[in-house]
């Protein structure tokens, strides 16, 4: 029996596991070091969830839905931490401390949570499914 | 097992009716056949997308790595390349910020600049190729077609089929001031619909009715749809909406055109309130009119557009011999009417050429061509003009060539079906009456005729239906309460009881049980319903009359009372003071 490898689902998995990856990547680390944590990492984590999310787009199924909450989520959770980052490090006049490394991180630790639900459902996805 | 949920019914409760054929009961389907329009454009859109986002990613990337210039070595921080980027790549253009750039920053920039213009104008071609896209449009059309359904908030009537007699019904619909939602396969008689002048904008969709889902969006499942209309020109299109009707909505009323009795059957098996088959209506009028002139004027002119003039008497139609020259099932529907009246008929094919007249005493000209119809007419009038001349009109292109004509009754199949569907939509006692003068004789039929002229003109009248219970007629309750209340009463001008207003009681429903022709002398009681005919204006009277304590009492009796309850009780303190002094001297 062939069995074709479905380009689309080779794709979609690829961004779902280097958005949780690259988030991983960004948070592990004391959480207040500012050596630990690489601006680029967190960059791209940012850019490779709204990709990520961008491919949940327009599938009708139930779990198709919840794929989106979560990577709406985790893409939300790491804008909202680059922003802090750009306001500690371009607008307080104080710079990147510690504080706020910790809060930047601690973020992204959350949207970490929702890209670690998403690989969870993609798994669950590909283990349930069947080719008749 | 009954699902209890689907027990618990919004708005109406649901009429049980017992020749319903349904054993369970179903949710009426009303989930599109085609793929959301969002859905779709989101699928679509995906690609374009994702091409955005990298490229902005990547040269955002890229310059943030681009070394300075000498007095700035430093590369932009992740934050400063993504604004250049961002306002570059949108092609907006501030210029070098913060500070001048190196030529290997110049150089990403410029690079940024062509890149994401390619990137730009693929997503825009790719969103504008799905808006041009038929399935997408459709999509958004159903879409609006169905939310615009789903917020109608007045009692509505669905018409299936905008041919000559669709068209017809939604004007007289138009002009009873009803709400309706339109349904044709045939997409330009939709569009049709948008220049056809209505005063509002009607909800039209064009889509076959065969599809219960596509009845689903345009209201069958719907808490205001009163009635279903079918009325296109397939008897099979017509049976499948009656069916559907029948076991998804069984307490709807439901019409449908049928042109063979085989399809009328099986609509009647589905218990279709009314299958009008024009051809088979004609012979039946033509009968009545032969036999009962009054009876046919009155029906005819109560079933007219309003405004419509009191049709003449039909001249030169008399028993005797009679010929009828038409093919199809028009042919033998009449000749099956007219000889079962007992009227010696011939029926001729037209296509054994012109037929023999000088004998008869009336002629159809029955063909399915109007063309042929008219020589036939023609000739027949040439051979013998004290004939009586019927024509059949298929087209409504032809009206003017066969008005000019003036034969003595012309059969248009879509215009009787109209009408008949009208009368009976527009209200149960409306049609009970007419129905009543279709079976009551000719006197009665003559006399009622007279009445309603003497009071409400010849011109057909409107008709409005008053309940005397306490919500539509308060004053008019707690008059009857104490006092009496006649039909001729509520009838009188409440400016000066001796004029009596343009109205006509037709029918009182009282205990369920209907009434025609009341008699102006007859008391009413609380929780009857009157079917009053009229000019529209005088039937505003009426109801206004119902609602003021003071306009009812005045109907009455013909005392004058004040208005206001606070002059009510002066007045009655002084009629009561007067009558103090009179007792005293």
């Amino acid at each position: 029996m062939v069995v074709r490898v479905n380009l689309e689902k080779v794709v979609f998995g690829f961004f779902v596991l280097l958005a949780a990856t690259l988030n991983f990547g960004y948070v592990i680390g004391e959480i207040d070091d500012v050596q630990l944590h690489n601006v680029y990492e967190l960059y791209a984590a940012v850019a490779v969830n709204i990709i990520a999310t961008i491919l949940k787009f327009g599938d009708r199924t139930q779990i198709g839905a919840v794929h989106l909450a979560t990577s709406l989520v985790a893409s939300i959770q790491l804008i909202i931490a680059a922003l802090v980052w750009i306001w500690a490090s371009h607008v307080d006049p104080a710079g990147l401390t510690p504080t706020h490394m910790a809060s930047v991180v601690s973020i992204a630790a959350g949207a970490l949570l929702a890209n670690i639900v998403s690989v969870i459902l993609l798994v669950v996805e590909t283990v349930s499914y069947r080719r008749r | 097992m009954v699902n209890l949920l689907q027990l618990l019914q919004r708005g109406r409760p649901a009429l049980t009716r017992p020749d319903s054929l349904r054993r369970v009961r179903v949710d009426v389907p009303a989930e599109p056949p085609t793929t959301d329009a969002v859905f779709l454009v989101l699928r679509r859109i995906r690609t374009p997308l994702v091409v955005v986002v990298s490229v902005f990613a990547l040269m955002t990337f890229g310059l943030s790595l681009m070394p300075g210039t000498e007095e700035n070595p430093e590369p932009l921080s992740v934050f400063d390349s993504f604004y250049v980027i961002s306002y570059t790549g949108l092609t907006i253009g501030y210029g070098e910020v913060p500070h001048a750039y190196s030529y290997a920053q110049r150089l990403w920039v410029t690079l940024t600049i062509y890149a994401s213009v390619v990137a730009w104008s693929y997503s825009l071609a790719v969103l504008l190729a799905i808006a041009q896209e038929k399935t997408f449009r459709d999509a958004i059309a159903l879409q609006r077609f169905s939310r615009r359904v789903r917020h109608i908030q007045a009692p509505f009537v669905l018409v299936v089929g905008y041919g000559q007699a669709g068209e017809a019904v939604c004007r007289a619909l138009e002009d009873q001031g009803r709400e309706f939602v339109v349904l044709d396969s045939d997409p330009s008689r939709i569009e049709q619909l948008a220049l056809d002048g209505y005063t509002s904008d009607i909800a039209g969709f064009a889509a076959s009715g065969r599809d219960p889902r596509i009845l689903g969006m345009a209201g069958l499942g719907h808490d205001y749809c009163e009635a279903v209309l079918a009325l296109t020109d397939s008897d099979e299109t017509n049976l499948s909406i009656v069916m559907s009707v029948n076991l998804l909505r069984p307490e709807l009323m439901v019409i449908a055109r049928s042109s063979d009795r085989e399809h009328a059957q099986q609509m009647h098996d589905f218990a279709a309130d009314v299958i009008i088959n024009p051809f088979d209506r004609y012979g039946a009028y033509l009968v009545m009119a032969l036999r009962r002139p009054a009876g046919f004027r009155l029906a005819s002119w109560l079933m007219s557009p309003r405004g419509t003039e009191l049709p003449h008497r039909l001249e030169h139609l008399a028993e005797g011999h009679w010929v009828v020259c038409a093919d199809g099932d028009f042919g033998l529907e009449v000749t099956r009417d007219l000889e079962s009246a007992g009227l010696d008929v011939v029926l001729v094919d037209p296509r054994d050429g012109r037929p023999d007249v000088s004998e008869a005493v009336g002629f159809i000209a029955g063909a399915e061509s109007d063309i042929t119809n008219m020589a036939m007419a023609a000739h027949a009038r040439i051979e013998n003009d004290q004939l009586f001349i019927a024509v059949r009109q298929n087209s409504a292109v032809n009206e003017a060539p066969l008005r000019a004509f003036d034969a003595d009754s012309v059969f248009v199949p879509t215009e009787l079906l109209a009408r008949e569907a009208v009368a009976r939509i527009t209200s149960p006692n409306y049609w009970s009456f007419i129905d009543h003068v279709l079976h009551e004789d000719d006197d009665w039929d003559e006399r009622v005729m007279q009445e309603i002229v003497s009071v409400v003109g010849d011109e057909t009248p409107s008709s409005s239906r008053v309940d005397l219970e306490f919500h539509q007629a308060p004053a008019a309750v707690r008059w009857m309460r104490s006092q009496e209340l006649t039909v001729g009463d509520i009838l009188r001008d409440p400016d000066d009881r001796d004029t009596r207003l343009a109205a006509y009681a037709a029918v009182l429903v009282r205990d369920g049980r209907r009434i025609f022709t009341p008699d102006l002398d007859l008391p009413l009681r609380e929780g009857d319903s009157l079917l009053l005919l009229g000019r529209e204006q005088d039937l505003l009277v009426v109801r206004a009359t119902l609602f003021h304590d003071s306009a009812v009492e005045y109907v009455a009796t013909g005392r004058e009372v004040a208005t206001a309850w606070i002059f009510r009780q002066v007045q009655r303190w002084r009629t009561a003071a007067r009558r103090r002094r009179q007792g005293r001297s």
